[in-house]
């Protein structure tokens, strides 16, 4: 197991670690997240059949892992906004997740890009991160979410979109607070 | 909105630009931690196999008690009236042990509930699907048409054993145990007075009719009787079916050489509407064809209007704008409506354009709203058919 291990970890750790943590956002969380990762792969390496390459098929169990934890998270804020009947308020609720070190030295576009990728759903999150943050091709992503190579295109074609409507939003108001800055001076 | 690919474009750069955050934590950290679960994990599961064999010893131990007592109390039924205060001693004393095995049951099912919510994929919501893509190894699916009461229409209703089964004549013994005609209006099939001979693997179905009352209670006609059938087997994949029998509607679907062989209307170019018996009924995507119907467009406009048969409603807005794009096996549909929004009529349509589409050749439909969600559909990316209509999953 430990051979297994470290054959793993040499190859893909930092890139697991890179793929879980932009999706939930939080350290803590994609170390938890990538244990479990682990334990699956461990658990059924002996089972791998090489269908996939060993990359592919490491990135589908992450995604996996990644999207059990979004729906226990989910399930969980319902039952505790059902207990207080927040329901209104609750769809308002937003995740507050500290900004890492390596995000907070980068520019306001720079964060703005960071902070808009909530604004796409799982699904074109997870395209976004695979096309664009681990450089893998059309072919390559519709593999690990055994989806259509035509569903990867048009879910990156609106998670783009998404993702410059929120750009689009953000600089707006950011002239308007300079406007009114500069008017106040 | 046409597309800037300037604006694209920085996007995109400022994506791969994104940092790498990388894991600080040492390899033997990761290792030792992922080790220490495993071995939770596994002591986990030993304790669970102690536990189980104990358990099941338990309820043996007690179980073979109860039986004692049992066949102790009928002995002693005509005994003295002290024998009586003992059995009702002892009775008590079982009722003791009931109720505690009764509350040993509870947090067990207690336990199991909670399990179960934890395994479910998505919370439980209100709303209702006709439509069922939960993939089971063991998943026996039975598919049935049902006549409306008096308008020439059908309900195709999957039913799902997911214990497995694969009888079709438990089923067809009596399909009315599945669904309830009188809340839903519909007529019974009979399909009970056919004599069917399916062999799936071979691809064939032979339908032996002998039985004349066969379509005369539910007053159904040859081609009727056709439609039923093939909504029953097109999904299997079966083209033809062979047909005999000195029933009429035998002699009525033969061709002019008298070749009994049957063609399976497979479900082409329809356009799916909701049909609601009553107000508290359940509700189900009906299928409705015509020859005005060429293509996808035209079966989304179909979809706009309510049929003349006041429980057949539409399952478009009458305001929405639609535009329908090809790209292969998938279609894009843009529609611009002020009522949609994430809710049960919502849900209907787009249930009802995923098998509008499907009818028409598609295999995923990539919808364009104006809400990225509606119920358990995530419209952000393009959906693929479900296989399974108007499901009723038995337990």
């Amino acid at each position: 197991m430990k051979t297994t291990f470290d054959h793993l970890y040499d190859k893909y750790h930092q890139d697991l670690y890179h793929f879980i943590f932009y999706m939930v956002k939080n350290k803590e969380q994609t170390e938890d997240l990538l244990q479990d990762v682990y334990i699956r792969v461990l658990k059924s390496y002996e089972f791998f059949k090489g269908d996939s390459t060993e990359k592919t098929w490491l990135f589908s169990i992450a995604r996996h892992v990644t999207f059990d934890h979004f729906r226990k998270v989910k399930r969980k804020r319902n039952r505790f906004l059902e207990f207080f009947n927040w329901e209104d308020e609750g769809e308002k609720l937003k995740a507050n997740q500290p900004i890492p070190e390596e995000v907070a030295v980068l520019d306001d576009q720079m964060q703005q890009v960071y902070h808009c990728l909530d604004n796409c759903t799982p699904n074109q999150k997870q395209v976004v991160i695979l096309r664009y943050l681990q450089g893998f091709n059309i072919k390559e992503t519709a593999e690990v979410l055994n989806w259509t190579t035509s569903k990867v295109k048009t879910t990156q074609h609106r998670a783009i979109k998404e993702l410059q409507k929120c750009m689009d939003v953000s600089t707006r108001k950011e002239d308007g607070n300079d406007a009114e800055r500069s008017q106040k001076e | 909105m046409p597309r800037d690919p300037k604006k694209n474009k920085s996007v995109e750069d400022m994506l791969q630009k994104l940092p790498k955050i990388e894991d600080k934590r040492s390899k033997h950290h990761v290792y030792q931690r992922v080790q220490e679960e495993l071995h939770h994990q596994t002591t986990k599961r030993k304790k669970w196999k102690l536990w189980i064999p104990a358990a099941a010893t338990a309820c043996s131990i007690v179980l073979i008690f109860l039986i004692v007592r049992s066949i102790d109390f009928q002995t002693n039924d005509m005994a003295s009236d002290e024998t009586r205060s003992e059995n009702s001693n002892d009775a008590n004393h079982n009722m003791a042990i009931q109720e505690s095995e009764r509350q040993a049951d509870d947090t067990a099912e207690e336990e199991q509930a909670e399990f179960s919510t934890l395994d479910q994929d998505d919370e439980i919501r209100s709303e209702t699907y006709h439509l069922e893509d939960e993939g089971h190894p063991e998943l026996f699916e039975v598919y049935t048409a049902w006549k409306i009461n008096n308008a020439p229409y059908f309900i195709p209703i999957t039913i799902m054993d997911p214990s497995g089964g694969g009888e079709f004549d438990y089923f067809f013994q009596d399909l009315r145990r599945f669904i309830d005609i009188d809340e839903n209006g519909l007529q019974d099939p009979q399909i009970r007075l056919l004599d069917f001979d399916i062999r799936l693997a071979e691809s064939h179905v032979n339908i032996h009719m002998d039985n004349q009352n066969y379509g005369t209670d539910n007053q159904l006609t040859a081609p009727m009787y056709q439609k039923i059938i093939s909504l029953m087997f097109a999904p299997y994949g079966i083209e033809q079916i062979t047909l005999s029998g000195p029933h009429p509607f035998v002699e009525a679907l033969s061709d002019n050489n008298g070749n009994m062989e049957l063609d399976v209307q497979l479900m082409q170019n329809v356009a799916y509407k909701i049909y609601q018996y009553q107000v508290d009924s359940p509700t189900w995507l009906v299928p409705i064809s015509s020859e005005n119907l060429n293509s996808l467009e035209d079966a989304l406009t179909e979809m706009k209007t309510h049929e003349e048969v006041s429980t057949i409603q539409a399952t478009i807005p009458l305001d929405a704008d639609l535009n329908v794009e090809r790209e292969g096996e998938m279609v894009n549909i843009h529609i611009d409506s002020s009522s949609i929004q994430d809710n049960q009529q919502t849900i209907n349509m787009v249930e009802a354009i995923l098998m509008s589409a499907k009818s028409f050749g598609y295999e995923q439909v990539d919808f364009e709203i104006g809400i990225q969600q509606a119920g358990k559909y995530d419209l952000s990316t393009p959906v693929e058919i479900p296989k399974q209509m108007n499901p009723i999953i038995l337990h």
